[in-house]
């Protein structure tokens, strides 16, 4: 009987070890120490959702692979101001988040001054079908995605991080800064410009 | 509870933002009351088309292997930078903490009113007509003009032609690097050359420097305006001189440096105001290599647009980083050589 225990006993402190192991603080702690194996298993772990959250900010492929490179090398580079208490996704998604406002303010800049210099841009964006026709025709991922574009900058932050990304008020507040007020209103008003804007796909759909 | 009540914690509820307390009395409420129930059922829905939202993006081991490139880079620059020798490393320890602000004033006092006793006990005849030459114990100060990139350093190429300069013309200044004469002396020209020509012919680059006669023709070169070409020759050659004028551009961007010494900005006028003109003729090109479907020309020009349009956008005065930020990128799109390609290519 003792020896079953102890056995037992031994077997869940390995399997407890183990997951101390790959533990995000445990991995936080062997990365600070230079340990880029580590850092590649955050890597693995979070990627996924950062390029996610990143592609539904900035809504281009190919900056979204980009930035979250970028992502990875500034966090990799600040490891050390993480703090104890904080979550390793709450920080990664704060650092995403300031790596695509300032691509998205890059951008800004640069399709102001096409805008006003190339009269082609507002000619192509006439010209296109109605919205109802595009609506109809494009498959649902598509619908999303133009609709996500149309939404404000805080609006579609907000709305990322707590449906598609699942954080709670509390890791969205710490994520972009807003007060829990703010982003509950936000929160309220993007649902409400989503629902409009996709109703069409979802009358499809039911 | 009551409908008024229970609608406005419906999203939270959905969201599990409410506490268990809040959450019973809302399910008694919507097991009795169908309008309730049917906007959760709503809610929940949208919520399902949400969760089927599938992006056309993925992560490859190709994404990792950047980062970690850059990560090892960052290791190695890391303790190079450890290394290097800092002023505060071994003169900063003659000072306690509390004495380096001090020391550091001490040293610009220092070194204002030497400048002020050198500019005041210069001879008259040097300070006739100069800007400012400089304490000669400090060396020359280093323009390069176009004499000098010939090999001549009297003669000044100027709108593509060479001319004689005397020394009434153009005030100039002659000084020697030093104790060094004869062959071993060398001797460097400051002269008011306009900066158009300056920031082009005297800038040496990696390269070696840009040579005047293709600076002159840049300059010369009219093209701004000028509609899309359609024929397939004359595209062909507007690209390949659109290339050659704005890479040169680039490198004249690339080797900016401060005007004078103590300037702590850079002046990038000249530069600015030919990005604007580029940048119309990239629209220009940009459209018709559209309308060609020539992928080639197109994403060329898409590579070289923002960047145009971030330099035309620079204020008159720029810091160093901006500059550097936009070095930077041209570096990582590898622009010049881009451009560099597609106008020998159409040279051969």
């Amino acid at each position: 009987m003792m020896k079953r225990l102890a056995i037992e006993t031994y077997g869940r402190a390995g399997e407890l070890g183990a997951t101390l192991m790959n533990s995000a603080e445990d991995l936080i702690a062997r990365a600070r120490s230079g340990d880029t194996d580590a850092f590649h298993s955050i890597f693995d772990r979070y990627s996924r959702p950062v390029i996610s959250f990143i592609y539904d900010l900035t809504g281009e492929r190919e900056a979204a692979e980009e930035l979250m490179q970028e992502t990875f090398v500034r966090a990799y580079r600040n490891l050390g101001t993480l703090r104890a208490d904080a979550r390793l996704s709450t920080w990664l998604f704060g650092i995403a988040k300031n790596v695509a406002r300032e691509h998205g303010r890059a951008r800004q800049r640069a399709s102001r001054k096409v805008e006003l210099d190339d009269s082609s841009v507002t000619e192509l964006a006439d010209a296109g079908m109605p919205p109802d026709d595009s609506l109809i025709n494009k498959e649902l991922n598509g619908v999303i995605r133009d609709a996500l574009s149309r939404l404000d900058e805080d609006k579609r932050l907000v709305f990322t991080l707590k449906i598609f990304q699942q954080q709670s008020y509390e890791e969205i507040a710490a994520i972009t800064g807003f007060s829990i007020a703010k982003l509950k209103t936000d929160l309220h008003r993007a649902r409400h410009e989503m629902r409009r804007l996709i109703r069409p796909y979802l009358e499809v759909s039911q | 509870m009551k409908c008024e009540e229970c609608l406005p914690l419906i999203e939270e509820y959905v969201d599990g933002e409410l506490d268990g307390r809040i959450i019973e009395r809302l399910d008694a409420h919507l097991s009795s009351c169908a309008a309730c129930a049917a906007e959760l059922d709503a809610l929940r829905r949208e919520q399902e088309v949400y969760a089927s939202y599938r992006r056309d993006i993925e992560v490859t081991p190709g994404h990792w292997n950047i980062v970690r490139a850059r990560i090892e880079q960052e290791k190695e620059a890391a303790p190079q930078a450890e290394s290097r020798p800092r002023f505060g490393g071994w003169l900063g320890g003659l000072f306690g903490k509390r004495l380096r602000p001090a020391f550091g004033v001490a040293v610009v006092m220092a070194a204002v009113t030497i400048t002020a006793a050198v500019v005041y006990l210069r001879p008259r005849d040097q300070q006739k007509g100069l800007a400012f030459q400089g304490p000669k114990a400090l060396g020359p100060i280093e323009w390069r003009v176009p004499g000098e990139v010939n090999g001549n350093k009297d003669t000044v190429a100027r709108n593509g032609n060479e001319e004689k300069r005397g020394d009434e013309e153009r005030p100039r200044v002659t000084a020697s690097n030093g104790a060094g004469t004869g062959s071993s002396r060398r001797t460097q020209t400051l002269a008011r050359v306009p900066r158009r020509e300056r920031q082009i012919v005297g800038r040496p680059t990696p390269e070696g420097p840009a040579r005047f006669e293709e600076a002159a023709a840049y300059n010369a070169a009219p093209g701004v305006g000028v509609s899309a070409p359609e024929a397939a020759g004359e595209f062909d050659f507007e690209m390949a001189r659109h290339a050659g004028r704005a890479e040169l551009l680039l490198r004249s961007f690339r080797n900016v440096r401060p005007v004078a010494t103590a300037a702590r900005s850079l002046d990038v006028s000249f530069e600015k105001e030919q990005s604007h003109k580029l940048l119309y003729r990239n629209i220009a090109l940009r459209r018709a290599a559209e309308e060609r479907g020539d992928s080639s020309a197109l994403r060329l020009l898409n590579t070289l647009e923002p960047i145009l349009l971030d330099i035309a956008n620079l204020p008159g005065r720029v810091r160093a980083r901006d500059v550097e930020s936009i070095e930077r990128r041209m570096e990582k799109k590898e622009i010049v050589a881009a451009l560099q390609v597609r106008t020998l290519l159409a040279s051969n």
